[in-house]
């Protein structure tokens, strides 16, 4: 019987060696990669020791294989907060102890400065993963975090966990699964206009699913307009699965993400594609050329609308995140503000120190990245200067995290959740939308459809 | 951790549809490292700190460190969100035995067994439109039936899958102890 993408990774790392996957069985699997990030780590490095301890004590031998555990700085960087500074300290200290190899972290002692993070910080975990090569098709990578679908865009299981799952499988290599899912497709066919971007693809899916609908599944995305996404769009497409209540999000690596992942990856990989007769729950259609700009209303991903039909005035502009502040999120919004200036706050917040160091050097025009969020009045919203990169006001954050939403306010953003409270005041009001969306409601001062500026 | 076949007696809370972890815990406590006594104790003052139900109701009062309430009563999609077991772990600390609901989002559902801090059950009647907050209910584990003492109404709950149960009641780690290590 043919099988999915998704069953083919699972079953090729069942701990007894399957041959297939039965939708709802409980899998126990052998796992690539563990990430864990200064908000999950320290109680998954809890979990590790106290596993490490147990085992000891019943005279078991083990040690943490330095190759597995992923470990990064990227939620609660900038602050002064106490307990956040200290959790970075908690993953460093981890790291030394067991000689880890992967640790993306703020230097010990920084101080939440960012003069002094020092040189293995990246940023953000979900594009900063895809920059160093860690995401590999067919490979099995847990991360304990809920957008660790990401992995799906290089065509592998990304698997989002809890601290517990990711302080046992550091130790042991294993995962329980305790419901082996089912699989949905969600295709795009056809040819995607300009104007739309992943994340309008990404809300028409939440949209069809319902953010409840996905549950026990994972979502294959394919189809034209799907394998013509660049790497970085695919990762924006897979990211929001979680918010569709899927198991991960997944996309048939190809050439173009083949080449990718054997120039950048660690170590050599085995891809894995779903067969022309494997089983899929349900399948979605769209012509992607009848896609249009969407946004999502306070205060869930799955409160659709068209751009279009929105004129909500907005206070704020946030330009961020794993699904925002990628080079090529950032490339749109200065396309779309090149010579035009912005009437609200803006933030322009680059994912990793990678994007932040290319919107120096990549130009569009003759002008950088830089120069043109500069001009149009963006970058940080208050200080003028490029604002450092990482998770940032995406998740709210301690008290004085950067655009950090403090009162009540309405916020146009590219970030994943418009959750009550998300970035922080439960009174404000999130909207949700792509980059291209974000900039030209910044530009506008009010939810704006970004053909409304064209060139 | 509450054994198969005991009797569980509470009051509830009820709460709807697509309550998310960050309504179950805010972001800013995801710094809290649940392995930590202090700091558990800590994210049960928090447990859903925003999220008031019917007639305003707390979760845990203000100035408390657990909750009147055993049973968390909701509709579909419980735990949608962030990976944070901050949540589960928010729940557990606050005296929160078991959460009912028609569906669960797949991470906070499987956190909530592996760390061992409470239960969660699915149910096929939409409970919140059948339940006030402060019901009292009783829950008979071993045949996984809840009554509401007010109604005189019982709810059968589907009946996790074994290996499930052998998950709460031991947790993740003891399970790789005994069987990975």
């Amino acid at each position: 019987m043919g099988m999915t993408i998704a069953e083919k990774i699972l079953a090729s790392h069942t701990v007894d060696g399957k041959k297939e996957i039965e939708p709802g069985e409980f899998l126990e699997l052998k796992v690539d990669r563990v990430m864990v990030h200064d908000f999950t780590g320290p109680a998954a490095i809890g979990v590790a020791e106290k596993l490490l301890r147990e085992a000891e004590k019943r005279g078991k031998k083990c040690s943490i294989s330095p190759e597995l555990p992923v470990l990064i700085s990227d939620h609660y960087v900038i602050t002064q907060d106490g307990i956040s500074l200290a959790n970075h300290d908690t993953l460093g200290d981890f790291a030394r102890k067991h000689g880890l190899q992967y640790a993306y972290l703020a230097a010990k002692d920084f101080g939440g400065d960012p003069a002094k993070v020092g040189p293995s910080y990246r940023g953000v975990c979900h594009a900063m993963t895809a920059e160093e090569g860690l995401w590999l098709p067919g490979e099995l990578f847990v991360g304990a975090d809920s957008h660790t679908d990401t992995a799906g865009a290089f065509g592998a299981y990304g698997l989002g966990v809890g601290s517990t799952d990711a302080g046992v499988a550091m130790v042991t290599g294993r995962v329980v699964e305790v419901v082996a899912p089912a699989s949905v497709k969600i295709a795009f066919k056809g040819k995607r206009p300009p104007y739309v971007m992943a994340k309008d693809m990404v809300l028409y899916y939440i949209r069809d699913v319902t953010v409840s609908g996905g549950n026990d599944c994972v979502a294959e995305f394919d189809g034209g307009a799907v394998q013509s996404l660049s790497p970085e769009e695919k990762m924006t497409l897979c990211n929001m699965a979680t918010e569709a209540a899927f198991v991960t999000g997944i996309i048939q690596p190809n050439s173009r993400i083949l080449k990718f992942c054997s120039e950048k990856g660690k170590r050599p990989f085995r891809p894995v594609f779903s067969d022309p007769d494997a089983k899929y729950l349900r399948v979605y259609e769209h012509d992607a050329s009848q896609l249009e700009p969407a946004v999502a209303k306070p205060h869930s991903p799955g409160n659709f609308a068209l751009a279009r039909d929105m004129d909500a005035a907005i206070d704020r502009a946030y330009i961020g995140s794993c699904t925002g502040g990628k080079k090529e999120d950032l490339l749109a919004a200065a396309k779309m503000l090149y010579g035009r200036n912005v009437s609200v706050e803006t933030f322009i917040v680059p994912a990793t120190m990678a994007v932040y160091d290319a919107m120096k050097t990549l130009a569009y025009r003759g002008k950088t990245l830089e120069e043109i969020f500069r001009e149009s009045g963006a970058l940080d919203g208050t200080s003028g200067e490029l604002a450092f990169p990482g998770c940032q006001a995406c998740l709210g954050g301690p008290v004085d995290t950067l655009g950090r939403v403090n009162h009540p306010m309405t916020v146009m953003s590219t970030t994943n959740r418009n959750f009550r409270g998300r970035m922080g005041s439960p009174e404000a009001r999130i909207y949700l939308g792509s980059p291209l969306t974000v900039a030209a409601s910044a530009i506008a001062g009010r939810i704006t459809d970004p053909r409304a500026y064209t060139r | 951790m509450l054994a198969s076949g005991k009797i569980l007696r509470g009051k509830a809370f009820v709460v709807g549809d697509d309550v998310n972890t960050d309504d179950v815990i805010e972001a800013q406590y995801g710094k809290l490292d649940f392995t930590k006594p202090d700091q558990y104790t800590e994210l049960g003052r928090h447990a859903m700190e925003r999220y008031a139900g019917a007639g305003g109701a707390r979760l845990v009062e203000p100035g408390q460190d657990t909750s009147q309430y055993r049973f968390v009563i909701a509709g579909r999609n419980f735990g949608i969100g962030s990976s944070r077991e901050q949540a589960p772990a928010a729940l557990g600390a606050a005296g929160v035995k078991v959460v009912v609901a028609g569906s669960f989002a797949p991470i906070y559902f499987k956190n909530s067994a592996k760390g061992g801090f409470l239960k969660s059950r699915r149910c096929k009647v939409y409970l919140p439109s059948e339940m006030q907050t402060g019901d009292e209910l009783e829950l008979d584990m071993g045949a996984s039936v809840l009554i509401t003492k007010r109604t005189g109404k019982t709810y059968p709950l589907e009946k996790p899958p074994k290996e499930l149960e052998l998950l709460e009641e031991m947790g993740l780690v003891e399970y790789a102890l005994r069987n990975w290590m």
